[in-house]
């Protein structure tokens, strides 16, 4: 039991000074875990990880690696691509599909260049709820949009460009996605040390010649449930050209 | 102004004093003019004592129907500050002034406090400032007699057919056909019009001209819809001392948006749109206008959305006093929630209250060109394939699934094509680059000067990237990267 508060101390982060858990009270009973687990959002337990909160991605490999089966409902997903064009939106055409289909909207916030309109049309994500907003919006006012339509109920997801993004600024959006019950993607250039969103993932090349033209190395760095780093090839151009 | 009868004005206590009703009573019947003098409860024609001020702008006449009443609108709204009693005539605004000219010092005065401010609204409809007006005690009098451009005053009823007599009959505004045909009897001033037998008047020129004539002496009743104008709402509030703070200044402006709230829904209406300007001192005042999508009466979405505006805003100095404006309203429609006992599976609305509140929020923080919604367009040429549309455009042109391109298009497209270098025979970007598939051959605007010529191709860089690319076939045939199959 001793060890199981420990371990809740060292997951959530937080300071727990003022809940006075003391050894002799929880050595009698498993309550005041239970307690601590209802009452703080922050604190979960690794197996409780359930594969109905999670939708499936679409690429079989990829959805073995995960925890869950699949993305997470809520929360800040990142993605981390050196270079534009490795894959990072094929990734993600099933699910903007299945949030289309939830008749949700999609916000995309300073994509790098223009949206392509045909291409969204070729992989069957319908244009009609899709707002963007422009990539020459200030880093501040980006961030902004992000952590409003990441509140936003009827945003079903929200899709960010950004470099590289400091530990509070993401705490702040992952609490954001959480509470507002939306799933957030960023691309980043660079990875953080440590992060406090529900998941990371690497995009990298694997072959360098036109043989495999379509596959990628997909590392999960971090993902709540997993205990180390997975990585898995995937086929991500599969689902490019299919119409709805 | 002329004045053929001069009588002494009355105060407010000596109609009560004569035992006369001030209020004035628009749609009593009046036989005669000796029923002026009978007693109220008989047949009072309008209130005796009613002198109707009127205001003619002929040059209104040259717009269509739609434009004078919305011109005479605005117009009637300055009038309403020497009364409360205005009717809207063809390009006339007429108002009963007797009541009011006590606390303006007579006609003139009255006349003088009206002048500046028409003319400067109607040099700001681009119109010829000039009109005429007139004054007599019935409406319909005092219109023919600002017709004629005469600035008559006429106190007494008694006088009206004296003063009347001596114009033209182009002010009854007759028919082209009417008009030739009393002009060719010799008639020229309404004095020879009282001279026809009325019965024969009536038969040959119908009704019109007779009951016009017996408005204007007061003989028949003149019923009048009454002005009233829209309602508008605008609240100020001086602060007790200079705030730069905005925290601070929101207090005070969620206490106004509170205020008209309540006034949106006492009268049932919501809105759109709302001005605050902001005072400073020894500078230029700030204004800044906060629009919604959907009209609205919820002070928390109007606090919200003028939060965002506030604190995007650069105070040029601390602000002294705020100002809430209100102008345009809409009707208020409730939205009724769907019975959860209704086995009907029903789409959720597309206009999602929230998402809309979202796409407020994000106009009012980035403005309107920084937040879009994107189309498809059917065309060759792939940097016109794709159109922007304002966040609140809705199009409903549905692309064809023929028209959507079978060859694989990138989802991130560069908005400048960036030309591609070539070193010992091969195509760098950053990286080397090899070709995956192509070509897939582009020709389109070959009626236009920069016609478009390109050959596509599929590639891939060293680094990963998979990219779009083409070769000019004019010219030097440059290579340019286009887009990134992200």
């Amino acid at each position: 039991m001793k060890e199981n508060i420990e371990n809740l101390k060292v997951q959530s982060g937080e300071n727990f000074s003022g809940i006075n858990v003391t050894d002799s009270d929880n050595r009698g009973s498993g309550l005041n875990i239970k307690e601590l687990l209802l009452n703080d959002a922050s604190l979960w337990r690794a197996s409780d990880i359930d594969k109905r909160s999670h939708n499936g991605t679409g690429y079989v490999n990829l959805d073995n690696i995960l925890p869950g089966g699949g993305w997470p409902k809520k929360g800040l997903v990142e993605i981390i691509n050196q270079h534009y064009g490795v894959g990072e939106l094929q990734l993600l055409i099933p699910l903007m599909r299945s949030i289309i289909k939830q008749r949700k909207w999609i916000l995309w916030v300073s994509p790098p260049h223009i949206v392509y309109a045909p291409a969204l049309l070729q992989a069957g994500i319908d244009t009609e709820r899709i707002l963007v907003v422009d990539e020459t919006t200030s880093c501040k006012n980006a961030l902004w949009s992000t952590e409003k339509a990441l509140r936003s109920k009827d945003c079903g997801l929200v899709l960010t460009w950004q470099t590289w993004l400091s530990f509070k600024v993401l705490r702040r959006l992952q609490i954001a996605a959480e509470n507002g019950g939306t799933l957030g993607f960023i691309f980043k250039r660079r990875d953080n040390k440590s992060s406090p969103s529900s998941m990371r993932l690497q995009i990298k090349n694997t072959m360098h010649n036109c043989h495999n033209f379509d596959e990628a190395l997909i590392t999960v760095i971090k993902a709540r449930g997993n205990l180390k780093s997975r990585d898995a090839r995937v086929k991500l151009y599969q689902h490019h050209l299919q119409h709805s | 102004m002329e004045n053929p009868d001069i009588r002494r004005q009355y105060s407010l206590a000596s109609y009560f004093d004569e035992g006369i009703n001030p209020t004035n009573t628009f749609l009593s019947k009046g036989k005669n003019l000796d029923s002026i003098e009978k007693p109220a409860e008989v047949y009072s024609p309008a209130n005796p004592d009613s002198l109707w001020y009127a205001l003619y702008f002929p040059q209104l006449a040259e717009l269509d129907e739609a434009q004078q009443e919305s011109y005479l609108n605005q117009l009637a709204i300055l009038v309403e500050r020497v009364s409360s009693n205005i009717t809207i005539q063809s390009q006339a605004i007429v108002c009963e002034i007797r009541s009011a000219l006590r606390y303006f010092g007579g006609v003139d005065k009255l006349h003088e406090t009206l002048k500046e401010p028409i003319q400067a609204k109607l040099i700001k409809l681009a119109l010829p400032e000039y009109f005429s007006y007139a004054a007599c005690p019935t409406v319909t009098g005092s219109l023919l007699l600002a017709r004629s451009g005469k600035k008559t005053l006429v106190y007494r009823k008694e006088n009206l057919r004296s003063a009347l007599s001596k114009l033209p009959i182009d002010v009854l505004n007759l028919s082209k056909d009417h008009f030739q045909k009393l002009s060719n009897m010799g008639i020229r001033y309404l004095s020879d019009v009282w001279l026809l037998p009325s019965n024969g008047l009536q038969k040959r020129f119908g009704k019109d001209i007779l009951t016009t004539l017996n408005k204007a002496l007061s003989l028949e009743s003149e019923p009048i819809c009454n002005f009233i104008a829209s309602p508008n709402f605008s609240t100020s509030y001086v602060l007790p001392y200079e705030i730069e703070e905005i925290s601070l200044l929101l207090l005070v402006t969620n206490k106004m948006l509170i205020k008209s709230c309540a006034f949106l829904r006492t009268h049932d209406l919501s809105i759109d749109k709302f001005q605050i300007s902001l005072r400073h001192h020894k500078k230029d005042k700030t204004i800044i206008n906060v629009g919604t999508q959907l009209p609205t009466r919820s002070d928390k979405i109007l606090s919200k959305l003028l939060e965002i505006h506030l604190r995007s805003l650069n105070l040029v100095a601390p602000v002294t006093a705020i100002k809430l404006e209100m102008d345009e309203f809409q009707p208020f429609y409730s939205s009724s929630e769907i019975l959860p006992l209704e086995n009907i599976v029903r789409e959720i609305q597309s206009n999602n209250r929230d998402l809309i509140e979202l796409m407020e929020q994000l106009v009012a923080r980035l403005g309107r060109d920084l937040v879009h919604r994107i189309q498809m367009t059917s065309g060759h040429c792939p940097e016109y394939a794709t159109k922007q549309l304002a966040y609140n455009e809705i199009k409903n042109s549905k692309i064809k699934q023929e028209e959507i391109p079978a060859i694989p298009r990138p989802f991130l497209l560069l908005k400048n094509p960036k030309q591609l270098t070539i070193k010992n025979g091969r195509l760098y970007n950053k990286k080397p680059i090899a070709i995956i598939s192509g070509p897939e051959r582009i020709e389109t605007y070959w009626w236009r000067m920069d016609n478009v010529l390109r050959d596509y191709y599929i590639a891939l860089e060293h680094n990963g990237s998979r990219l779009w690319i083409y070769r000019e076939r004019e010219e030097e045939k440059k290579w340019y990267l286009h887009g990134y199959f992200a």
